[in-house]
């Protein structure tokens, strides 16, 4: 299906060069085997070494801790887009896919669970039509 | 006579000016990744944990913590944006009237966002869930048929041709003729398919003034044309109901193909090229070389028209607006530097599916 789409909108391209492609990348990409590696148990500075800063940190919010470090939050978008100029109808399409990976921290700051869901090589070029 | 030509003109004018200044925007927005209604009944409220709801949905898109408690909330949008845009002067000018849609702007994305929220107590065990799917949702059907091929032979018949041939109009230069032609396609959702294919389109000479007191008579014009477009096909059953803006983004998204059944209005785009012909001209019935060269222009057309489909097979009948850029100078004494030539066609066809 992919390969059927990619060839039309080469032929597109070529023939009336009104077809446009477009990719938006937000922030560093996160590296799978990294990810893979965050154990539970494991220090917020053996996290940070592996993954790099984090773009967010959950705080814990309650009375007597309120500044403890809940979850660290990391994150890549990416957004692909398409338009299809037809003279008088123009189709666009932009799909944004995420890789989030969200490290949970327990009371003494060792990793308790970690959530990954690397989703931003899943973004694709397409019309607007269908599911 | 000439008030009736003025009037045609003027007409064609218009009309062409609006065709060129209106512009429809179709453009679809995705964001998150969808959220199925299955993985929110497996979670069960004072059973499932944090960790197991990571498993089975994988990391939220927003996460609050307070006062013990934690927030989790997944999100996934799927909207349409639509806008009718006039622009005064027509493309490729330069616009004075702005680039924002003017006529029609429809932007549903408040009710296009599904969302499921979870809440977890101190012993990471679920309290509360809840989940909203947008109206447009429909659960996946994994029967649905999803692309098809399709084959289309058609024939159309011109009823009008404009333009200015430059000695005289083309509509008496040439009269009209006939296009016979066939597309491939792959019809890629219920509404809409990708097509691909080529025509041959011939209008026999006419005699025409030549300018000059004297009479001319053209030879034949052979057009042979490859252009690639897409046919959006609208089920009549939802013209009640277009201003439902739910009903019409789940005819949109559905891609059960096996719904594109019944009254349909289309209407078809197509862009490319078209080789045509030289055409030979006599003057006072002395062969006086070509009127217009060979040559190879781009072209456009617009169509729209009814279709009637069943799973396998649809007829269907509708107009053709086509436009392809200027011929080539012949090299005759006649005034031979036309304008675009534009001929309305009226015609029909079937397409085969498979």
């Amino acid at each position: 299906m992919k390969r059927t789409l990619c060839v039309a909108l080469v032929f597109q391209l070529l023939s009336s060069g009104c077809a446009v492609l477009g990719r938006q990348q937000k922030d560093h990409r996160l590296n799978p085997e990294a990810v893979a590696k965050i154990q539970p148990g494991m220090s917020k500075s053996q996290v940070t070494d592996l993954l790099g800063a984090p773009q967010d940190i959950i705080f814990s919010n309650r009375e007597h801790d309120p500044l403890r470090e809940h979850a660290y939050v990391f994150e890549h978008t990416a957004t692909l887009y398409t338009a299809i100029v037809f003279v008088f109808i123009n189709f666009g399409n932009s799909d944004e896919k995420r890789d989030r990976v969200i490290v949970f921290f327990d009371e003494n700051g060792r990793v308790q669970h970690v959530g990954a869901s690397l989703r931003a090589s899943e973004a694709s070029y397409g019309f607007p039509f269908g599911a | 006579m000439k008030a009736r030509r003025g009037a045609r003109a003027a007409a064609v004018l218009a009309l062409g000016s609006i065709l060129s200044g209106c512009t429809l925007d179709i453009t679809r927005v995705r964001g998150g990744s969808p959220i199925k209604e299955k993985d929110y009944e497996a979670l069960s409220v004072e059973q499932t944990t944090r960790a197991d709801t990571l498993a089975l949905l994988g990391t939220p898109d927003k996460v609050e913590w307070k006062l013990g408690k934690d927030y989790w909330w997944y999100y996934y949008a799927d909207y349409i944006n639509a806008g009718l845009r006039f622009q005064i002067p027509p493309p490729p000018f330069d616009s004075y009237s702005g680039y924002r849609h003017n006529l029609l702007r429809l932007s549903e994305e408040s009710d296009a966002v599904s969302s499921l929220a979870l809440v977890f107590d101190e012993k990471e065990v679920l309290l509360q869930k809840s989940l909203r799917l947008s109206e447009t949702y429909t659960p996946p059907d994994p029967d649905a048929v999803r692309s098809r091929f399709v084959v289309s032979p058609r024939f159309d018949y011109s009823v009008d041709l404009y333009g200015d041939g430059d000695v005289d109009k083309f509509s008496d230069i040439f009269k009209n003729g006939y296009r016979a032609g066939l597309d491939f396609g792959w019809q890629m959702a219920p509404v809409a398919t990708l097509i691909i294919g080529g025509s041959y389109e011939e209008h026999q000479g006419d005699h025409f003034g030549d300018g000059s007191g004297g009479s001319a008579s053209a030879g034949d014009l052979r057009l042979y044309q490859a252009e690639i477009g897409v046919r959006l096909g609208i089920p009549l059953r939802l013209i009640p109901d277009i201003l439902d803006f739910d009903k019409v983004m789940r005819e949109l998204f559905s891609d059960d193909l096996r719904k594109a059944v019944g009254w349909r209005l289309y209407l078809q785009g197509t862009t490319g090229f078209t080789v045509n012909s030289s055409v030979d001209v006599s003057v006072n019935g002395v062969p006086a070389g070509n009127l217009y060269g060979a040559g190879i222009g781009l072209s456009g057309g617009l169509g729209a028209g009814i279709e009637y489909s069943s799973d396998r097979f649809s007829a269907f009948a509708g107009v053709d607006y086509h436009s392809i850029d200027p011929f080539n100078d012949g090299g005759s004494p006649l005034e031979d530097d036309p304008g675009a030539f534009q001929a309305l066609l009226v015609g029909g066809g079937v397409i085969v599916k498979f």
